[in-house]
């Protein structure tokens, strides 16, 4: 099954339009054609935005982030490598999808065109609408 | 590997019937569809809320995402 590192972007994406190919990639992550990962800078800022920006209660942030088929990886397992890929980009959030995929292998799915335009060691970086096919 | 679980008499005739209703192979593969359905119904809902306070506070996607 192919495993794929999902940007913030593409979450919310699928959260504000499910009909959208970030909902489609995540109900193909819930029927198992998938595996979706991210890593714990992305879950911070998710539930920080959630939280300041729409009002949630933390309660509520939990249950609309436990909602997503989406496995989080812990900081320790890609912090060995960040501060390198942060000299690469400034935002933690895409330093450390850039450090995790590099550490494990696995393709990062962004709409950021920031970070796409990044070239970090092996990392292979891919727009949404290929990982959908 | 198979394992067994417990649920009541009434629980396993109704997924019974599903399993029959469904044609699925066995109570496994029911199980799995409920589960696979029930994610989905609760993703949905998450969009739901998510867009409902998203409209209320005059927010798009772009004001997240940039």
């Amino acid at each position: 099954m192919k495993r794929y590192l999902v940007d913030a972007n593409i979450l919310f994406s699928a959260l504000y339009r499910m009909e959208s190919n970030a909902g489609a990639l995540l109900m193909k992550a819930i029927e198992g054609q998938v595996q979706l990962y991210s890593t714990e800078n992305v879950f911070d800022e998710m539930k920080r935005i959630i939280h300041d920006e729409l009002g949630f209660e933390k309660e509520e942030v939990d249950h609309v982030i436990s909602s997503l088929p989406v496995d989080w990886i812990e900081r320790d397992v890609y912090m060995e490598d960040l501060e390198e890929a942060l000299r690469e980009i400034d935002d933690e959030g895409d330093a450390s999808l850039l450090s995790c995929a590099h550490l494990t292998g696995m393709e990062v799915i962004t709409g950021d065109r920031k970070l796409l335009g990044v070239h970090y060691k092996d990392v292979k970086l891919t727009k949404l609408k290929r990982a959908v096919g | 590997m198979a394992t067994s679980i417990s649920v009541e008499e009434e629980t396993r005739d109704k997924l019974m019937i599903l399993k029959l209703e469904e044609r699925a192979r066995s109570l496994d593969d029911i199980l799995r569809k409920l589960i696979i359905q029930y994610r989905k119904d609760r993703l949905i809902r998450s969009h739901q809320e998510f867009r409902k306070r998203m409209d209320e506070k005059g927010l798009k996607l772009e004001d997240l995402i940039e």
